[in-house]
C-alpha cells in the first residue's frame, strides 16, 4: 500500500493538451474514482500513473518514490483493463500467476497465491480453462485476480465494468468494494458512470477538459458541487436547470423565469444584485407536489408531459417555464401540477463561467 | 403468396446452381488427378502405345532410384530449413518495424521487394552473385580474405542444397515479415500493456505473449511453406537445375526432367502420385492436428 501524488502533471499529444496542471492527493488504502465524460483525460491520468503514457511535466509520486519516468514494471501497481486484457493462450492459472512467473517466483510458491486468489474470487472451478471458454464476469474476476496476487502498491482499474451487463455491473461493483474492504489497497478507478463512482469511491475526482473540476466525498459532491458541470454529472438522474434572472427584491432571493413565473429561494442565496441572470439548480428529488404547507413563492406550476415508472418510485417529466424537469413524483400524463421546491437545497450557477454562486 | 425458401423434392434447380463449379472442378482437378494415376501403372514416351506394367514404376521408385531419395531428403531439408528461417526472420524484421520505426512502410516494401520478382528473375541473378569466377560474393571472398566466400557454392554437392536454400529464405522472409506486420497489428494493445505493467521484459513480452498470440500466422507460415516446398521449381531449375548430380533435386524438378528430358511419362506420373500422396498427408495432418487454417488472428 502507498500513498499516490500527482504535482502539476501536463500531458499533452502534439499540440493538444490532455491534462493540464493536475493536483490531487491520494492517502494510503483509499480508494478515488476519477469520473468525466469522454475525453476529460480520466484515462490518461490513469495511464500516466501507471506508467503506459509519459508525463509531460510535474511528477508522479508512489509513495516515497517519483515514479514519473519509471517503466511500467518497476512501478508495484496492478491495472484491471475494460477488456480485461487476459492472455488468450494461457490458463486462467497461467494469466493470474504470469507476474509472479516474471518475477522468478518458486513454482510451489505461484501455485499457493494463485489458488487464494482463486479462492477469493470463486474462481477455483475454472483455473484449468482458457479466457475464451469463460462468462464476461469469470473473465473480469480473472482480471482482478491477476492484479491482486502480486500484492502491489496501487490498484489501477479502467472502466473494468463497462463491457459487462447491467445485472453482472452491480454484482461486480459489490465484489469490487468488497476485495477493497479486504486488502486495502490504494485504489484509482476510472469510470464514466457516478453510479459506480458513489458507490465504490471514499473520493471522487470529477474531470473535465483535462482539469479537476472538483475532488471530494460523494456527499459533498452531491450536496455541495462547485459547478454546474459537476453537479449535472453527479446524481441520477441529473440535475434539473432553469435559466433565470435575480429579482429586486433584497430581502429575500427572488428569481423570474423567461416565461414570467416566479420561485423564491428565500433567505438562502440572499444578496445577488437585482437583474443578474442566474442558472437554478435543482434535483428531482427535491421537488414534491406542493401542500398547504408549501409557501405560493415556493412553487413551480406545469404540466405532466412524461411518467416513467421504476418500480420503487416514478420519474416525471413536467413542462416548467418552456424547460422539462423531472421529478421523483406520481402523477398522471396531462395532469397539471403544483411542485413544491425545497429550497435549502437548490443550487444557483452563473451562466457564464458554470460556477456556483 | 408464400415462397418457400427449401428447395422442394426432386427439383433439379440446387444442381444446376452447383453445375458450373462441378463442371470446371471436374475437367481440371479430378480428371487430371485420375489420368496420372492410370498413368502411372504404364511404360509410357507420351508419344507412342504405352504399355501396363502396373506396379513397376512405383517398385523402381522405392527401390533402384537414389535421384528419387535425394529429391525426398532435399524436401526434408527443404521444409524446415526454409521455413523456420523466413518464420524468425521475418517476425524479427516486422517486430522491430512495428515498435518504433519511422517510414515503415518504405522498409516493408523494400523487405517485401524479393516476393514480387519472379524466381526465374531471381535464379538468374543469383547464379550471378554465386559465381565463383567474378562473381559478388567471390569478389568479396578475395577481396577480403574470407575464403569460405569464394567456394562455388551451387557446384558443390554438399554446399549446394543449402545455397539455393538461402535464397529462397532471401526471396520469402519479406512475404512472412507482411503477415507477422498483419498479424501484430492485430494483437490487442491493452493485453501487451497488461504483459508491461506485470513486469515483462522485452524478451519476455515476445517469447511469453507476443509469439504464442500469434499461433495462427506460424500455423499459415507452416502451411503454406509446406506446400511452397513441394511445388519448388523455377528457382531451382534456374539455379541449378537439380544438379550437380542430383544434389540440389526437388520432386517437381525430377518430375519435369523424367516426363519432358527422359521422356518417361508414366514413371513421372508415378512420382507425381506419390508427391500428391505425401501433400495430402502432411496438409490433412496440419488442418486437422495443428488446426492451421489461413488465418492472422484468433
Amino acid at each position: 500500500m502507498a500513498t499516490v501524488e500527482l504535482r502539476r502533471v501536463d500531458k499533452t499529444f502534439g499540440t493538444h493538451q490532455a491534462i493540464q496542471g493536475l493536483d490531487l492527493s491520494i492517502a494510503d488504502g483509499e480508494f478515488v474514482a476519477l469520473v468525466g465524460p469522454s475525453g476529460c483525460g480520466k484515462s490518461t491520468t490513469l495511464r500516466m500513473i501507471a506508467g503506459l503514457e509519459g508525463v509531460s511535466g510535474g511528477a508522479i509520486v508512489i509513495g516515497e518514490r517519483d515514479v514519473s519516468h519509471l517503466p511500467a514494471r518497476d512501478r508495484d501497481i496492478a491495472m484491471v483493463f475494460q477488456s480485461y486484457a487476459l492472455y488468450p493462450h494461457m490458463t486462467v492459472a497461467e494469466n493470474i500467476g504470469f507476474g509472479l512467473k516474471l518475477r522468478g517466483t518458486r513454482r510451489s510458491r505461484i501455485a499457493e497465491l494463485v489458488d487464494e486468489a482463486a479462492e477469493t474470487l470463486q474462481l477455483k472451478e475454472v483455473l484449468g480453462r482458457k479466457p475464451k471458454e469463460l462468462s464476461g464476469g469469470q473473465r473480469q474476476r480473472v482480471a482482478m485476480g491477476r492484479a491482486m496476487v502480486r500484492h502491489p502498491q496501487v490498484f489501477l482499474f479502467d472502466e473494468p465494468l463497462s463491457n459487462l451487463d447491467a445485472k453482472l455491473r452491480v454484482h461486480m461493483r459489490a465484489q469490487i468494494k468488497k476485495l477493497h474492504r479486504q486488502l486495502t489497497t490504494t485504489t484509482i478507478y476510472v469510470t464514466h458512470d457516478q453510479t459506480e463512482a458513489m458507490t465504490l469511491a471514499d473520493r471522487i475526482v470529477v474531470m473535465n477538459h483535462g482539469r479537476i473540476e472538483q475532488v471530494g466525498t460523494p456527499h459533498q459532491l452531491y450536496g455541495a458541487p462547485v459547478s454546474k458541470f459537476v453537479a449535472g454529472f453527479i446524481g441520477s438522474p441529473e440535475m434539473n436547470f432553469l435559466e433565470a434572472v435575480v429579482d429586486e427584491a433584497a430581502a429575500t432571493c427572488d428569481l423570474t423565469f423567461a416565461d414570467g413565473s416566479r420561485l423564491s429561494l428565500g433567505e438562502a442565496h440572499v444578496g445577488l444584485p437585482a437583474g443578474r441572470p442566474v442558472t437554478l439548480g435543482i434535483r428531482p428529488e427535491h421537488l414534491h407536489l406542493a401542500g398547504p404547507g408549501d409557501p405560493q413563492d415556493a412553487r413551480l406550476s406545469g404540466v405532466v408531459e412524461v411518467i416513467e415508472p421504476l418500480g420503487a418510485d416514478t420519474l416525471i417529466h413536467v413542462i416548467v417555464a418552456g424547460r422539462t424537469l423531472v421529478a421523483r413524483l406520481a402523477a398522471e400524463v396531462g395532469d397539471r401540477i403544483a411542485l413544491g421546491v425545497d429550497r435549502t437545497r437548490a443550487h444557483l450557477f452563473d451562466p457564464a463561467s458554470g460556477l456556483t454562486l | 403468396m408464400s415462397m418457400s425458401s427449401a428447395p422442394r423434392s426432386g427439383s433439379l434447380a440446387p444442381y444446376l446452381f452447383v453445375l458450373p463449379a462441378t463442371v470446371l472442378f471436374v475437367a481440371y482437378v479430378v480428371y487430371p488427378i485420375l489420368y496420372v494415376i492410370c498413368s502411372s501403372a504404364y511404360r509410357w514416351d507420351g508419344i507412342n502405345q504405352a504399355t501396363f506394367t502396373g506396379l513397376a514404376n512405383y517398385i523402381r521408385l522405392f527401390t533402384h532410384d537414389p535421384a528419387f531419395v535425394l529429391a525426398i531428403r532435399n524436401a526434408v531439408l527443404w521444409a524446415p530449413l526454409t521455413i523456420l528461417p523466413q518464420m524468425l526472420l521475418g517476425f524479427a524484421i516486422a517486430y522491430m518495424l512495428e515498435t518504433g520505426v519511422p517510414r515503415q512502410a518504405i522498409y516493408q516494401a523494400i523487405f517485401y521487394l524479393p516476393a514480387i520478382i519472379s524466381p526465374v528473375v531471381v535464379g538468374i541473378v543469383w547464379q550471378r552473385i554465386y559465381n565463383p569466377f567474378g562473381g559478388l560474393l567471390s569478389d568479396i571472398g578475395f577481396a577480403s580474405g574470407l575464403r569460405f566466400l569464394t567456394v562455388p557454392f551451387l557446384s558443390d554437392t554438399k554446399v549446394a542444397i543449402y545455397a539455393v536454400i538461402a535464397v529462397n529464405v532471401w526471396q520469402w522472409t519479406g512475404f512472412s515479415m507482411l503477415l507477422y506486420v498483419a498479424g501484430l497489428k492485430g494483437l490487442p494493445t491493452e493485453t501487451l500493456e497488461a504483459a508491461k505493467i506485470e513486469g515483462a521484459t522485452l524478451r519476455q513480452t515476445i517469447v511469453y505473449v507476443v509469439w504464442p498470440m500469434l499461433r495462427h500466422v506460424h500455423l499459415t507460415l507452416i502451411l503454406l511453406g509446406v506446400i511452397g516446398t513441394l511445388q519448388t521449381f523455377p528457382l531451382i531449375y534456374m539455379l541449378t537445375n537439380g544438379g550437380p548430380n542430383h544434389a540440389t533435386e526437388s520432386l517437381p524438378n525430377y518430375i519435369f526432367l523424367q516426363a519432358f528430358k527422359l521422356q518417361s511419362m508414366g514413371y513421372a506420373s508415378a512420382i507425381s502420385v506419390v508427391l500428391m500422396v505425401i501433400a495430402l498427408a502432411l496438409s490433412l495432418f496440419q488442418v486437422r492436428v495443428l488446426g492451421a487454417r489461413f488465418a492472422l488472428a484468433e
